[in-house]
């Protein structure tokens, strides 16, 4: 469905059952106990660790060529060390962050210059969401263009974050 | 079906103490170009205290997460009809309602004419910010 002015016009005089079908007709809602996408991969990246400062994602052509669903920051309590980078010298998977780091950081979709979704880093947070996703429906971007804004003080030793990402195509 | 948002835009906003934190005084949003054009529709938002975000994307300082319960928002359309009147903040932040976002009948808003009350002032500071995500969709 195509939203218009009328549409929005008429929707005050509407059950709350009629306001949540067409909520989910307008992409504005969709079922949390259902599964966010047909596929889900872990994304970690190494964060510049200056205050004001974006990283941005790498380039994934899979995500770039697919509806992305569902992002979800991964902190320290639901899984202690990243699956992805390794300290060089010791071989180890450098660890999580801890939910007080992820409140540092706002991981934003975005499109060129402009900015379409701000993720606010706890807001995406399985465990502390209580198993809700945070529900997208992102489609015709560059993953690349995708970043991270640490908001907060530096956070120290090797900071990376943690990202699932659910997507369908 | 259990439905919660699915977010198509969002912008953080935020609303800032400005001059002396008192009882009484209306504390308006900030203005922000992405969401001043007539199209934008707005049908959910959820607020971020500094548990959830410490600092802001502008760099201000986020109240504390024990502030919440002394702070009620009011949002109002681009007829000045205030449709949202004196909501608690604590009740709009995701992790204190299982990880649900409010949604709302959609209303095309005036954001500059949206402000924040607090009912006590105890350990709320000037220029603290308050911090909301604002989830929308374009005419």
């Amino acid at each position: 469905m195509i939203l218009t002015t009328d549409i929005v016009e008429a929707m005050p005089a509407k059950t709350a059952h009629e306001l949540m079908e067409e909520y989910v007709s307008l992409g504005w809602a969709a079922d949390y106990s259902s599964p966010p996408a047909a596929n889900s991969k872990t994304v970690a990246i190494r964060l510049n660790d200056i205050q004001g400062t974006r990283t941005y994602m790498f380039q994934d052509e899979i995500l770039d060529r697919s509806v992305i669903r569902a992002v979800e920051f991964v902190d320290s309590t639901s899984m202690g060390l990243n699956p992805k980078i390794k300290d060089p010298v010791s071989g180890d998977y450098y660890p999580n962050l801890s939910s007080a780091d992820i409140a540092k950081l706002v991981f934003y979709f975005s499109s060129g210059d402009q900015d379409i979704i701000a993720v606010p880093g706890n807001s995406a947070n399985l465990r502390l969401q209580n198993g809700k996703h945070f529900l997208t429906q992102i489609e015709n971007i560059r993953w690349g263009d995708c970043y991270i804004l640490l908001t907060g003080s530096a956070i120290g030793g090797v900071p990376v974050a943690c990202i699932r990402v659910w997507y369908d195509g | 079906m259990f439905n919660n948002i699915l977010i198509k835009n969002s912008q953080l906003v935020e609303a800032q103490f400005r001059g002396s934190v008192a009882t009484g005084r209306k504390y308006y949003f900030t203005d922000i170009p992405n969401l001043s054009r007539n199209n934008i529709v707005l049908y959910g938002f959820s607020a971020l205290t500094a548990t959830q975000l410490s600092t802001a994307p502008s760099g201000k300082t986020v109240i504390a997460a024990a502030d919440a319960d002394q702070i009620v928002v009011t949002l109002r359309d681009i007829h000045k009809k205030e449709f949202v009147y004196q909501h608690p903040l604590y009740n709009l932040i995701r992790s204190n309602v299982g990880g649900f976002v409010s949604l709302l009948v959609p209303r095309r808003i005036n954001l500059t004419d949206c402000y924040v009350e607090v009912t006590d002032t105890t350990g709320i500071s000037t220029d603290e910010v308050v911090l909301f995500n604002f989830f929308y969709d374009i005419l």
